[in-house]
């Protein structure tokens, strides 16, 4: 019983993976930003296409790293709450966590390509600007 | 002719009242639900708990030796410290983050000293609710241990 409450007190600590730095919330605010500034509609629809293939794949990133935090909730659930068996689990979720921002800000980076100087810029000046 | 539409408008309260009550049955599913849900701790709350006086409290009650309190009591104060500066920390890099993104010239090697913070913010994080948990552990009994979550989860 102990083990089990523990390993609920831990799932609720480390259950919060959204990443701060790169999340649905921010790709939201950026879509919008994008959808007011192109002004040609077959661009437009190119962009805020990409955008969305981005935000879910992070949707789904997000959830795959959320098992392997849940492996290691288990694992201390069962009772074997020993730092070298739960530390490989998050060491494995860090790393994932990196590359997945890595492959996610690439594709981000992408949408340069489709985009002019002054459109990227004013989109992320408001969004800077509006201090997220 | 009368008793049978007699008959049938009692049929037709009984089923309405059948309907009643599954709505409500529902309704009542829905709202345990939702205060379940709501009572589901988020990790900014327990980064903030370790800081309160109600869990300092807790701790003074629950275990019985000075020392081993005192011992939780610092090692959550250390953890408290911890997040609140992993917390700062993870917004500087979230706005580190979104400058380098704004920057038109900046190519994926401009992101990887964002990279290696997110990366240390992590280790810390892991390694603080590592370390209280085993302080934790090692200055209670089991069942201190047991009362101890037991009633720090209750909101």
């Amino acid at each position: 019983m102990i083990w089990i409450l523990l390993g609920y007190y831990l799932a609720t600590m480390s259950g919060d993976i959204q990443s701060p730095y790169h999340s649905p919330a921010i790709l939201q605010d950026i879509r919008a930003g994008f959808s007011q500034v192109i002004h040609i509609p077959e661009q437009r629809q190119e962009v805020l296409q990409a955008i969305e293939m981005i935000e879910k794949k992070i949707v789904k990133d997000n959830k795959r790293l959320l098992g392997h935090l849940k492996r290691a909730d288990k694992l201390i659930a069962k009772g074997k709450l020993v730092r070298e068996d739960i530390e490989p689990i998050y060491v494995e979720y860090k790393s994932q966590h990196i590359q997945s921002i890595r492959e996610n800000t690439r594709a981000m980076l992408d949408i340069k390509k489709k985009v002019s100087r002054e459109e990227w810029e004013q989109v992320f000046q408001q969004i800077l600007y509006k201090g997220i | 002719m009368n008793v049978a539409a007699s008959n049938m408008r009692s049929l037709d309260r009984e089923r309405s009242y059948a309907r009643l009550f599954l709505c409500g049955f529902l309704l009542l599913i829905l709202v345990m639900g939702c205060h379940l849900v709501s009572k589901t701790p988020s990790r900014d709350l327990y980064n903030y708990k370790f800081m309160s006086k109600e869990w300092k409290a807790l701790v003074r009650e629950i275990v019985e030796d000075p020392d081993r309190q005192a011992n939780i009591i610092e090692s959550s104060r250390i953890t408290g410290d911890g997040f609140t500066k992993l917390k700062i920390e993870s917004e500087e890099i979230r706005r580190a983050y979104l400058r380098t993104l704004a920057c038109y010239e900046c190519d994926l090697n401009a992101f990887e000293p964002v990279l290696e913070r997110i990366q240390t913010a992590e280790e810390t994080s892991t390694h603080i609710i590592l370390d209280l948990l085993n302080v934790v552990r090692e200055n209670t009994t089991k069942e201190e241990l047991k009362l101890l979550i037991k009633r720090k989860l209750e909101p």
